[in-house]
């Protein structure tokens, strides 16, 4: 490819005729989005899986406050009830030195991570609650994955 | 060889400056989501493209993504930021060549937008967790705002720059 004249850049303005078609498929596109993934979906939710290294380690149902955990992470998974909260510390490994603290609110059936030391940026914490059955944190440093129980994905606990 | 010297010399330059902001970016609190950025070093890898030539404005991302996730200590970013990145600065350039007549305000915002929502696609794919999908109408509109940004501040540096200046770039 040659090198295009800069002249002709200089000489385009900030806002040309020909930008309303780009910006049009793009609004279209956005539009669709919106329609196709937030609005239309409507899922309920059962209750909450936390997957580790692709395994469900613990399942939470919301209808009877079940809780299940992988019988190997037994010691590794410390569950804390109170009214209308459900706070699950999920530690890394049998030193107890890492670990992901997850926050169930049973009054409006969502979940948010609200501490962790797995990596400077914490992006697990930062990420917003997921509510409404959408929505989904994932640790991608502990590989800790925390969904929805939907109708089509149930949480059976591996193990 | 004097030119090429002083190509290779401003795209290295640019390269730096890009890998700046971009750890400038990381700094700041994450916009919808974890890992969302504005991309102002984006405004470099397109001058790059408009003053020195395509292969400049590819090594310039190439840089800043490998040098940018190394610093800041987030090598997985590498994986979803180049690709998109790869892509979106094709299409980008694709629009400067064969589309006239169009401004580079627009040609930044369609970049931005392809960019973060292939970043969101592969991070689903990579992850196997297409949940994540919900946030790219949110990320779409981020990227347009995004791309106004950079296209405005590459506008006004075109605007601003003397002609000679790029003269002896490109002689």
């Amino acid at each position: 490819m040659k090198n295009f004249s800069f002249d002709e850049i200089k000489k385009l303005k900030p806002f040309m005729v020909k930008d309303v078609f780009l910006y049009l498929i793009l609004v279209i596109i956005v539009l669709t989005l919106f329609v196709f993934i937030v609005f239309l979906p409507k899922t309920t939710s059962n209750g909450i899986k936390i997957e580790k290294n692709n395994n469900v380690v613990l399942t939470y149902y919301f209808k009877n406050s079940n809780c299940i955990i992988n019988k190997d992470h037994q010691n590794l998974i410390l569950v804390e009830n109170t009214e209308d909260l459900v706070k699950i510390t999920i530690y890394e490994d049998k030193t107890l030195t890492g670990f992901n603290v997850v926050e169930i609110n049973l009054a409006n059936k969502s979940f948010k991570v609200t501490e962790s030391n797995c990596s400077l940026s914490k992006e697990c914490v930062h990420t917003p609650t997921a509510t409404n059955g959408n929505g989904v944190i994932i640790c991608a440093p502990r590989n800790l994955k925390i969904s929805f129980i939907t109708s089509t994905n149930n949480g059976i606990v591996t193990g | 060889m004097n030119v090429y010297l002083k190509k290779i010399t401003t795209c290295a330059v640019l390269s730096a400056l890009s890998v700046l902001a971009f750890l400038i970016e990381g700094l700041f609190p994450p916009l919808i989501i974890p890992g969302a950025r504005m991309g102002i070093s984006n405004v470099f890898i397109l001058f790059a493209v408009i003053s020195l030539g395509v292969q400049y404005g590819f090594t310039v991302l190439i840089v800043k993504v490998l040098l940018g996730s190394l610093f800041s200590g987030n090598l997985s970013a590498i994986i979803y930021s180049l690709p998109a990145g790869l892509i979106a600065l094709t299409l980008e350039v694709l629009l400067i060549y064969y589309c006239k007549n169009i401004s580079i305000v627009a040609i930044s915002v369609v970049g931005a937008t392809v960019s973060i929502l292939l970043q969101n696609l592969i991070f689903c794919l990579v992850t196997n967790s297409l949940e994540f999908l919900i946030y790219s109408p949110y990320l779409a509109l981020l990227g347009i705002l995004a791309g106004v940004i950079v296209g405005l501040a590459l506008y006004f540096v075109v605007k601003i720059l003397p002609q000679s200046f790029i003269n002896k770039l490109q002689r």
